[in-house]
């Protein structure tokens, strides 16, 4: 993930300018199968008559793909990856101008690359089903043999980015590979190599950064990045867990990954899109060609929710061994603060917060030192991490910030090796991402106003609610993408849409000693407008709503949070005097968990607009969701919007 | 922060010099540490966005076929500038593990160090920590020097 100030999007492309003039030229020449070729004439029979060009395998080397009009082509569309013109439409021109490029004489330029080096994996392929003759060279790659030394591939695991606290888009994860060593520094998983996919950004503007990543505007790579680096970035910076799958991918296979993984280097790209050909997707065409009986990118057309793709991986049988968990930065100071008494909490805060200073360090010193050494460990350690929090991980601190890390690591310097040794963080293991509840929703409902009845079907893309349970989801957040709601009226007798969520999103993060975070939100679609009291079918408005508040924890309520909101919102429409309305007011909210397995929300809003259709509109709601089995829900929502009054029983299938 | 970047790019285009080669200066680094570590403004609305691409930092230093730079080859550290590079980039949980002598990060750079004995690397770590980390500002390029001269004084890690 970008954080990003402008420095560092200079930065970026500096990195950029500077990478280009060390990037090879690429394209190889085109050598045409020529008559005064017998051997390559051959070849080139041979694999016509075998119909290697349509053998699945080729095609997954190709990156070929159905697209939205059915239309098959590669998803490869940048950089110089294919050898032929035609080559990203026709599969059988690349094959053959592939094999005339092995005849090519050896490379001069030392920056230059042979095409038998250039494409690994399709040289082995086709050597394989066609068996090469004498007068087809072998080349040595010494470039490619170098790079594959430094990854030293022996193992390969799919790893999660969970959510993090704060931002519920983080919900969708994110996913990577990570290459298990073979030959050096094998139990040392810091040193590993990733392979990860991700779009190469220009753009600082906010808007622009999330539309080109919705339509195609970036180009996504692929990056191999040490792990630590990747550790650094997702379980520090990022605050989030990182779980390692790891698959059972024999050596045969992983090396068919390594050598295809070289091909899609040297400046190709494939246009990045947020829902469907992203991070997640592109690291499974990768699997397919290790294990070419593997299925996994078929699925995935129109979307692929990392948390899905994860799945996918993990219900083919066999391919996941074991799980692994990276604890995020936040997990280790919540956990270690969760096992001191309240005079350690207070005396990891003077260590943190306390100016540096002769007389105040003394007295602190003297304090932790008469803890015993283990509880010593867990306080600085505690400390450490609260400072870390406080003061950001930059590499530039504070002078202040420099001094007190100081104070705690000469602290921590003096307690003997062998206690440290010994010590380790306290950790409490969650629910894997993949024991979250599907990403889908489907519900049918039935219901009452004081009029009328009503039956009500809706459809949700993604991902989750306040309601939901939320095992395996960071606790009270909210996303939801893409959700309709059909109604049936049954006094009218018309079918109307009742609403048309684009997006929906609010995070209530519990405000703690600690971490003070904001409350907030945001939602944009269509709705109906109960409040003004007009019929059904014309009630339709399109509505722009934020808010911003606190939330805190209720102790003796099961999951309790209570939060309070400023909002505004708007809305264009039929419904509306003059067609529109903007106002704001408060939102207020209670939600707990009596039952494990029931969750209850009330709240409560009121909101007053002064522009437009000028009114005041009062909101009270119940809800009330319980878990029937997996993946089904009902629940009973009572509602009441000034005059309107509504009660519906729903059920919830999570698909 | 970009005139950092482009001292550390003159440099990491200069020369490039092994950690241990003999009579040789170490490098002031890469410039690899402020890729992930430079001043980042985490404001909400750009976290939100940016969720949408999973843009990763250095992707074109480390991309496959990047061709080389003064660190890596092909978006993979230089075998010579391993201890270096991840001495930059971690300096901060090398900093904070080696006070203690314990821990994954400690582990691992004892090992790019060379050694094969782990444990007595990390308890060198704790024991002459004064003397690796002397101030709260030492830098990658001090800690790198002054470990050359705790090693030089214990042949027995490395052989």
């Amino acid at each position: 993930m970008n954080h990003s100030s402008l420095a560092h999007f200079f930065r970026q492309i500096l990195l950029c300018l500077l990478c280009a003039s060390f990037c090879s030229p690429s394209l190889p020449a085109e050598n045409l199968p020529d008559n005064n070729n017998p051997a390559l004439s051959t070849l080139i029979e041979k694999a016509h008559q075998k119909n290697l060009a349509h053998d699945r395998y080729w095609r997954l080397l190709l990156h070929y793909k159905k697209d939205l009009f059915g239309v098959e082509k590669s998803d490869i569309d940048r950089g110089h990856f294919f050898i032929s013109k035609n080559g990203r439409k026709d599969p059988s021109s690349e094959l053959d101008a592939t094999l005339a490029a092995f005849f090519n004489p050896p490379i001069v330029n030392p920056d230059e690359e042979h095409p038998q080096c250039r494409y690994p994996a399709r040289y082995a392929w086709l050597k394989e089903q066609l068996g090469f003759p004498p007068e087809l060279k072998e080349m040595s790659c010494p470039r490619y043999e170098s790079w594959r030394d430094k990854m030293d591939p022996g193992s390969i695991s799919l790893v999660f980015a969970s959510y993090y606290m704060n931002n519920p888009a983080s919900m969708y994860g994110h996913t990577f590979f990570l290459l298990g060593r073979k030959e050096r520094f094998k139990d040392q998983p810091l040193l590993n190599y990733t392979i990860n996919f991700a779009a190469m950004t220009n753009t600082r503007n906010g808007i622009l950064f999330a539309l080109f990543g919705l339509t195609g505007g970036f180009p996504g790579v692929f990056s191999t990045h040490p792990y630590y680096m990747k550790v650094q970035q997702y379980n520090n910076l990022e605050s989030r867990d990182l779980w390692e799958y790891r698959l059972t991918l024999d050596e045969n296979q992983l090396n068919r990954l390594i050598q295809h993984l070289w091909e899609l280097g040297n400046g190709t790209a494939m246009s990045y899109f947020f829902f469907n050909k992203n991070c997640s997707y592109q690291l499974l065409p990768l699997l397919e060609v290790a294990d070419p009986s593997l299925h996994l990118s078929d699925r995935f057309r129109f979307r692929a929710i990392p948390l899905d793709t994860l799945r996918c991986v993990l219900e083919q049988p066999g391919l996941v061994s074991t799980t692994t968990w990276r604890p995020s930065y936040l997990q280790q100071m919540l956990s270690s603060r969760d096992r001191l008494n309240s005079n350690e909490i207070r005396l990891s805060e003077k260590l943190v917060l306390d100016k540096p200073g002769e007389s105040r360090d003394q007295g602190l010193v003297t304090q932790v030192k008469q803890l015993p050494p283990e509880r010593q460990m867990l306080v600085l350690e505690t400390a450490n991490d609260f400072l870390r929090y406080k003061s950001g991980f930059q590499r530039d601190q504070s002078e202040n910030a420099q001094q007190i890390e100081r104070r705690i690591l000469i602290l921590k310097n003096a307690i003997p090796v062998d206690v440290s040794n010994r010590f380790s963080r306290p950790n409490v293991e969650p629910s894997p991402p993949e024991s979250a509840h599907k990403t889908g929703r489907l519900g049918v409902s039935g219901g009452v106003t004081k009029n009328s009845s009503f039956e009500e079907f809706s459809v949700r893309s993604a991902l989750q609610d306040l309601e939901g349970d939320d095992t395996g989801f960071v606790f009270g957040s909210l996303l939801e993408m893409a959700q309709l709601k059909i109604r049936y009226d049954n006094r009218f007798g018309k079918l109307n849409l009742e609403d048309f969520t684009l997006f929906n999103v609010k995070s209530l993060a519990p405000w703690d000693r600690w971490i003070h975070h904001p409350s907030w939100g945001g939602r944009m679609g269509f709705s109906t407008a109960h409040d003004v009291n007009r019929s059904p079918e014309r009630s339709l408005f399109f509505g722009l709503d934020g808010n911003t508040g606190l939330t805190v924890r209720i102790p003796f309520l099961r999951k309790g949070l209570l939060y309070a909101f400023a909002v505004a919102d708007s809305g264009v429409g039929e419904p509306f005097d003059k067609h529109y309305r903007i106002g704001g007011g408060l939102s207020s909210g209670l939600l707990f968990n009596p039952l494990p397995a029931w969750r209850v929300h009330l709240s409560g809003t009121r909101l007053r607009y002064g522009v437009g259709n000028v009114g005041t509109t009062r909101k009270v709601r119940l809800i009330q969701a319980v878990q029937v089995a997996q993946q089904i829900e009902m629940r009973l929502q009572l509602e009441r919007q000034n005059s309107y009054q509504e009660g519906m029983l729903s059920f919830n299938y999570y698909y | 922060m970009k005139k950092i970047l482009a001292v550390s790019f003159v440099l990491a285009l200069a020369v490039p010099a092994s950690v241990f080669a003999k009579g040789s200066h170490t490098m002031a680094g890469c410039g690899l540490g402020y890729v992930l570590f430079g001043n980042q403004n985490n404001s909400q609305i750009m976290q939100v966005f940016a969720a949408t691409t999973n843009g990763t930092c250095g992707n074109q230093t480390f991309g496959i076929t990047s061709g080389t730079s003064g660190c890596t080859e092909d978006g993979a550290v230089k075998f010579v500038k391993e201890a270096e590079v991840f001495a930059e980039v971690n300096l901060d949980s090398l900093r904070r593990e080696m006070a203690a002598g314990e821990g994954e990060y400690a582990r691992a750079f004892a090992s790019l160090l060379g050694t094969t004995k782990v444990p007595q690397m990390l308890k060198l770590f704790h024991d002459e920590y004064a003397s690796l980390f002397p101030s709260s500002k030492t830098t990658t390029a001090e800690l790198l020097d002054s470990l050359k001269v705790t090693l030089a004084a214990h042949p027995e890690l490395l052989s």
